[in-house]
């Protein structure tokens, strides 16, 4: 009796050993991802901004607002863009205390398959606004925040 | 990565379009409130043979928490109404919960009517129906009945001209000592188009994403055993929405804002804003497994086997949250009387043009809120508002028609009319609702013309009529019609496809037009049955439906009405709308225009919708979404019958500019068109098809797209916790004992 324990234990452990912990990205379950749009301005204050950014292996999920409180509202999305896995965002800043410098304008949630690893943002297009309505240039980025992994 | 603007593939119009967006972006949001309700939150339950059952009481906020906090099991932990805190057993085998800053309840207070607390610092409360909650969840498997987790629903409305956009906030706290996923079934208007919805978490504001029905539903699902919270909206009728949402942690408060945009209805001399409030109980068929089941508040969430369950409290005055609302109306010219009998409201006129009502305080969502505004003159004389997409030029329409008055009608013979009134008889129409019902056919049997002739068919499990064949509107069919009427009692189900084929399938006298009336409140669970019945049935007759009640089915009965080229009208039970019936019935002597046709002079359009036109009624005009490729034409040509001469006119079109919501607005009329022909398609899935893809270009929600917001920077600690569904209270007027499944005397609903 004690053979056959022994026998069926051993059995065991070489079926576990041929069968390593299953890697969770592996199983291919939804990931939940956080990426950040960043803008620097420099001395100019900001009154509006919209981009055109591609994440491949990642559906959006939610759109949050930034941190400075004129951009706080979430921003709008083009649900048109979306089918074709664009996402086209927008955003006008509401009251008079426009801000300037690098801000955290708006924050992407997206969900992965499992598979992904480091998501890759894509932009296509960027333009930032002045109080005026006037274009100007300015350092636009969107990259993952490292939360919500 | 990065990149700057001055390398970038931009497109020229790149200002341009950021404005255009952002302006329909400007209409579309209304931040709910930040500031927290004084509101009363209630506690308290009674116990059954086995298990807490339902619950009265009437605590301060700080009190219940101080319940839910305090982690004591409180089962059996009777002490006296004047002692300390504690539960005290009443003789009726309720029980209360006494919170430490209540010091004394008078002994026998009745808690079905008002009750006075007297506060430890001397001070009194009282506390009415509208404050006492019945408010009761069971955690796991304990007994303890707890407040649930919506606290309170508000209501921002925004009306220029007759369009409006309404912000509707639900806010979610979880009292428990543990977390939640809170889900809730609520109403919105039929014709809603729902653009936009908004998560709140502190003061952060996430922004929820259009997806297809299934895959929203499974993001949802991974994200709340993930942990994230995040909340879904899933429209399961037109008019009926489940909310869901996930990892509430204990003390926590979410708030979810959808906001939709619609154009107001001009109704007998103004236009007319109403917001659902709560879903009534709904009749299912035997078989039926897609409809909406009622059952008790206390019953296990799945019992109706239903697709969808409302759960209800018993009692009128039970109130499972709050409701607050008000409505800014600008009418871009003098404006006229602004009323509102539903409920008590204040009403201030900032200018000329406008108006802000509110709600005189919380109240019971348990009927319809009801606004009516109207411009100064005259009436309306019709008008058109146009959207244009600044690239393409494609333009988004939306048009009042409203036939002139035609000096000769009054001299047209009218035709010959079979007039059939067709009543609800079921449980949810006993008392008040039957009562308005019979008021109402009596004022139409006063009307009728010595040409006429009659029918009054009844149903509820059968149908059963008058008599076999239509009468002769003589005088002593008329006192028979009114006996046969007089006698009729509510009981028993909703087989109201039995209702529609007695008066629609036999064959009517040649020459003679059909008009039949349905009297309802429309209170069923399989309204795809009902349309395709009427479809297949009507012919050439015409329907008119009265709603009947505080919160009838309205997408139910205009659905029934526009397939039969007529109208619907909505009746309270307290007959504060007996003018408008009147209004109504007098317009079906005669429209003003029939069988409806509008030539375009030669533009460019479109996806008109209703493909096919409604009568044209005075005082009820004709509302048109289309789209058109070019310039609208400077006159559109009506051409119609009256009486049994063809008429036409011609009318201006002077285009106003409108903002984006016109092309969302169009997108929901097709999609409403679409959503009614899948009930009698052979083939449905094309129609499946093209509502799921109108809806992700539109950003809609639909049968078939739901709106999902997930936080996925933060993961909240523990599984997710216990479901709470969220009861409804009973509708005014509405009897819980003849509609809930569970209730005493409940049928099969």
């Amino acid at each position: 009796m004690i053979a056959f324990r022994l026998l069926v234990t051993l059995a065991a452990a070489l079926l576990a050993f041929g069968n390593p912990p299953q890697d969770p990205a592996a199983t291919h379950a939804p990931g939940f991802q956080v990426l950040d749009v960043v803008v620097d301005t420099g001395a100019i204050p900001l009154a509006a901004w919209q981009l055109e950014v591609t994440v491949e292996g990642a559906l959006l999920v939610g759109v949050e607002g930034g941190e400075p409180a004129a951009f706080r509202d979430a921003p709008r999305y083009d649900p048109k863009a979306l089918q074709g896995d664009r996402i086209v965002l927008a955003a006008l800043a509401v009251g008079d205390e426009l801000p300037r410098g690098k801000l955290r304008v708006a924050r992407l949630h997206v969900t992965t398959n499992g598979s992904s690893g480091n998501l890759t943002p894509v932009l296509r297009s960027a333009v930032t606004a002045d109080a005026e309505g006037r274009r100007f240039e300015a350092h636009l980025e969107v990259q993952a925040s490292g939360e919500g992994r | 990565m990065t990149m700057r603007p001055n390398t970038m593939r931009t497109r020229a119009s790149a200002c341009a379009a950021i404005l255009t967006l952002l302006l329909a972006c400007t209409f579309a949001c209304h931040a709910p409130d930040g500031e927290g309700p004084d509101q009363l939150a209630g506690s308290g339950w009674s116990r059954g043979e086995s298990r807490l059952d339902d619950i009265t009481n009437g605590l301060d906020d700080n009190a219940s928490r101080g319940l839910i906090n305090d982690g004591r099991g409180l089962t059996g932990a009777g002490t006296s109404a004047l002692g300390p805190p504690g539960l005290e057993f009443l003789p009726d085998g309720k029980s209360r919960f006494i919170p430490p800053s209540v010091r004394n309840i008078p002994a026998g207070t009745d808690f079905d009517d008002y009750v006075v607390i007297e506060r430890a610092d001397g001070t009194k409360e009282r506390y009415g129906p509208e404050h006492i909650a019945s408010l009761r969840a069971k955690l796991g498997d304990d007994d303890l009945g707890q407040p649930l987790p919506l606290a309170r629903t508000d209501v921002d409305g925004r009306v220029t001209l007759n369009l409006a956009s309404v912000t509707v906030t639900h806010r979610f706290e979880n009292p428990y000592a543990s977390k939640i996923e809170a889900v809730y079934v609520f109403p919105l208007p039929q014709d809603a188009a729902i653009s936009d919805f908004v998560m709140q978490i502190g003061d952060r504001r996430i922004r929820g994403i259009v997806r297809e029905r299934e895959e929203a539903q499974r993001i949802y699902e991974a994200a709340r055993a993930a942990g994230h919270r995040a909340t879904l909206l899933s429209q399961d009728r037109p008019n009926i929405f489940t909310q869901s949402v996930a990892n509430i942690e204990p003390g926590q408060t979410i708030d979810v804002a959808t906001t939709y945009f619609q154009t107001l209805p001009w109704r007998d001399g103004a236009f007319e804003m109403v917001v659902p409030t709560v879903v009534g109980p709904r009749f299912n068929p035997a078989g039926s497994r897609d409809g909406v089941g009622a059952v008790a508040a206390s019953h296990r969430p799945g019992s109706s086997g239903q697709a969808t369950e409302v759960g209800y409290l018993q009692r009128s005055a039970d109130a499972p949250h709050v409701l607050g609302l008000k409505v800014h109306v600008d009418a871009r010219m003098p404006l006229g009387a602004v009323t509102c009998d539903s409920h008590p409201v204040t009403i201030e006129r900032p200018d000329d043009h406008s108006a802000d009502l509110a709600l005189r305080r919380d109240d019971v969502p348990n009927r319809d809120f009801v606004l009516r505004f109207a411009p100064k003159g005259d009436g309306l004389h019709g008008a058109v508002a146009v959207h244009r997409d600044p690239e393409s030029g494609e333009g988004w329409f939306t048009m009042l028609i409203q036939p002139p008055e035609d000096p000769a009608h009054d001299d047209i013979e009218a035709q010959p009319r079979e007039m059939v009134f067709v009543v609800d008889c079921s449980g949810s129409m006993e008392g008040e609702p039957l009562a308005a019902c019979k008021r109402t056919i009596r004022r139409c049997l006063d009307d009728l013309r010595a040409t006429d002739t009659l029918r009054v068919i009844r149903f509820s499990d059968q149908s059963s009529a008058l008599g076999p064949d239509a009468l002769p509107a003589t005088p002593e069919n008329l006192r028979r019609a009114l006996a046969y009427v007089d006698g009729l009692e509510a009981t028993g189900g909703t087989m109201m496809e039995q209702g529609i084929r007695a008066a629609l399938q036999p064959r009517t006298e040649p020459g003679r037009r059909r008009i039949v009336t349905f009297l309802t409140d429309g209170f069923i669970g399989n309204e795809r049955d009902i349309l395709r019945a009427v479809h297949d049935h009507v012919g050439d007759a015409r329907i008119f439906s009265f709603g009947i009640g505080s919160s009838p089915n309205r997408y139910l009965l205009e659905r029934m009405a526009s397939l039969g080229r007529g109208v619907a009208a909505f009746v309270d039970v307290d007959d504060s709308s007996r003018d408008q019936v009147d209004a109504l019935f007098r317009r079906i002597e005669k429209p003003a225009l029939a069988d409806l046709r509008i030539d375009w002079q030669g533009a460019d359009v479109h996806g008109v919708e209703p493909a096919r036109l409604p009568d044209a009624f005075a005082g009820r005009p004709v509302l048109v979404h289309g789209r058109v490729r070019g310039p609208l034409p400077a006159s559109i040509r009506l051409t119609g019958r009256a009486g049994n001469l063809e008429r036409s006119h011609e009318l201006a079109v002077g285009e106003a500019r409108a903002d984006a919501t016109l092309p969302k607005l169009w997108a929901r009329a097709r999609i409403r068109t679409l959503h009614d022909a899948m009930s009698w398609a052979p083939t449905p899935q094309e129609l499946e098809d093209e509502i799921r893809a109108l809806a992700l270009e539109y950003g809609l929600a639909s049968d078939f797209t739901s709106f999902l917001a997930v936080d996925a920077s933060e993961v909240t600690a523990g599984d997710h916790g216990t479901t709470v569904r969220v009861p409804a209270p009973m509708p005014r007027g509405v009897r819980y004992d003849t509609t809930v499944s569970g209730s005493p005397v409940s049928g099969s609903r």
